[in-house]
């Protein structure tokens, strides 16, 4: 070892801080890229399969056709592969349920699954609420009735008095 | 016999013209309150905080008739409303009502609101599908847009229960109708995205 690099440890030890402040740049190693053309194949063929995609899709139906007021499709025979498990899933009851929609709805913030809350809807369905209201029909009748009045006071001929 | 007849009708004309005025003036007045008590931030504090304790015990949230709920906002009508729990006839003549029992705003299930056509809802028929409507419901804000606008009986069923969250809004059909209307309008709605933390949330809980 030279006396020089000697010089540059010795400095290093004496003054810590000095000599750390001069390293503060890390550049990783490049990471290697895939191919792009098959990166994109692999993507495309993921959605296909992927049970989430699918999932998404056969909510979108379900959404259009409730609104719509019609009944929901039969779900498909076609087996998906679950991208998370890996695993190809039977589209039967004994398939994992999809998880509830989280609530935000707390004041300490914390999350927790929202259940159903209309409970006072049945399947059968139930009549929208009573919204008619006479007050129109009383108003009408009323300004009717003050016209009438007034016209039938208004062609009253005072009664003459003869002396 | 002209004048006393004159004079009848006049009296009853005055009275019903005095009694539906009078029910304008009241309900508007009870709305004001309705608009103060939900704009003040303490009031929707409590309600959250007491809905959130209700939830975590798994106690069915009952809420008082006439307590205000949510906001109601449809741009296309020009319409900004404090929703009021309950459909009764205090309720409809302030503010439009959320049907107890049925989802809030925001929350899965359905969630059904309804307002008179010669108040609130005058302009409902003017209100297309692809419209969007915002809602706040404690502390939660959702934008809907509206997927569906039907026309039927007032004795036919139309409201039924959701496993997603949507929004239905009633009012009588015809809207220019003079008496009791035949029909209801129903309008329905989902939601554009997931529920978003009003900002105050957001700001105590981060």
């Amino acid at each position: 070892m030279s006396y020089r690099r000697l010089f540059q440890l010795a400095l290093i030890a004496a003054f810590p801080k000095l000599a750390g402040a001069q390293f503060t740049t890390f550049i990783p190693p490049r990471a290697q890229t895939s191919d792009s053309a098959k990166a994109v194949m692999a993507a495309a063929e993921r959605a296909r399969t992927d049970s989430s995609v699918k999932a998404q899709l056969a909510h979108m139906k379900t959404w259009v056709d409730s609104a719509a007021g019609l009944p929901p499709a039969p779900t498909s025979p076609n087996p998906a592969v679950d991208s998370v498990a890996r695993l190809p899933i039977r589209p039967d009851s004994a398939a994992p349920r999809p998880r509830p929609p989280l609530s935000t709805d707390s004041v300490a913030g914390e999350v927790m699954p929202m259940a159903r809350r209309d409970t006072a809807l049945e399947s059968r369905g139930l009549t929208a609420p009573e919204t008619a209201s006479a007050l129109p029909l009383l108003a009408v009748t009323g300004a009717g009735l003050l016209l009438i009045g007034g016209v039938l006071l208004g062609t009253v001929r005072p009664s003459r008095n003869r002396a | 016999m002209r004048k006393p007849l004159g004079y009848i009708f006049f009296i009853v004309g005055a009275l019903l013209l005095s009694f539906s005025f009078g029910r304008y003036v009241s309900g508007a007045l009870d709305a004001d309150r309705a608009r103060a008590a939900w704009e003040s931030a303490e009031a929707k504090s409590t309600l959250a905080l007491a809905r959130s304790a209700m939830r975590r015990a798994g106690a069915r949230e009952v809420i008082a008739a006439g307590a205000p709920v949510a906001r109601l906002v449809i741009p296309r009508l020009a319409l900004d409303e404090i929703v009021l729990e309950g459909v009764g006839d205090d309720e409809l003549n302030a503010e439009p009502g959320h049907m107890p029992g049925t989802a809030l705003p925001g929350e899965v299930g359905n969630s059904v609101v309804s307002a008179h056509r010669d108040r609130h809802f005058n302009h409902l028929d003017a209100i297309s599908v692809g419209d969007t409507i915002t809602t706040e419901s404690g502390a939660l804000k959702q934008t809907w847009v509206v997927v569906g606008k039907r026309i039927v009986g007032k004795n036919e069923p139309a409201l039924f229960p959701a496993k997603d969250p949507t929004l239905t809004l009633t009012t009588c059909w015809p809207i220019r109708y003079i008496g009791p209307a035949p029909e209801r309008l129903i309008v329905t709605a989902k939601p554009l995205a997931a529920p978003a933390k009003r900002l105050g949330q957001v700001a105590s809980t981060n």
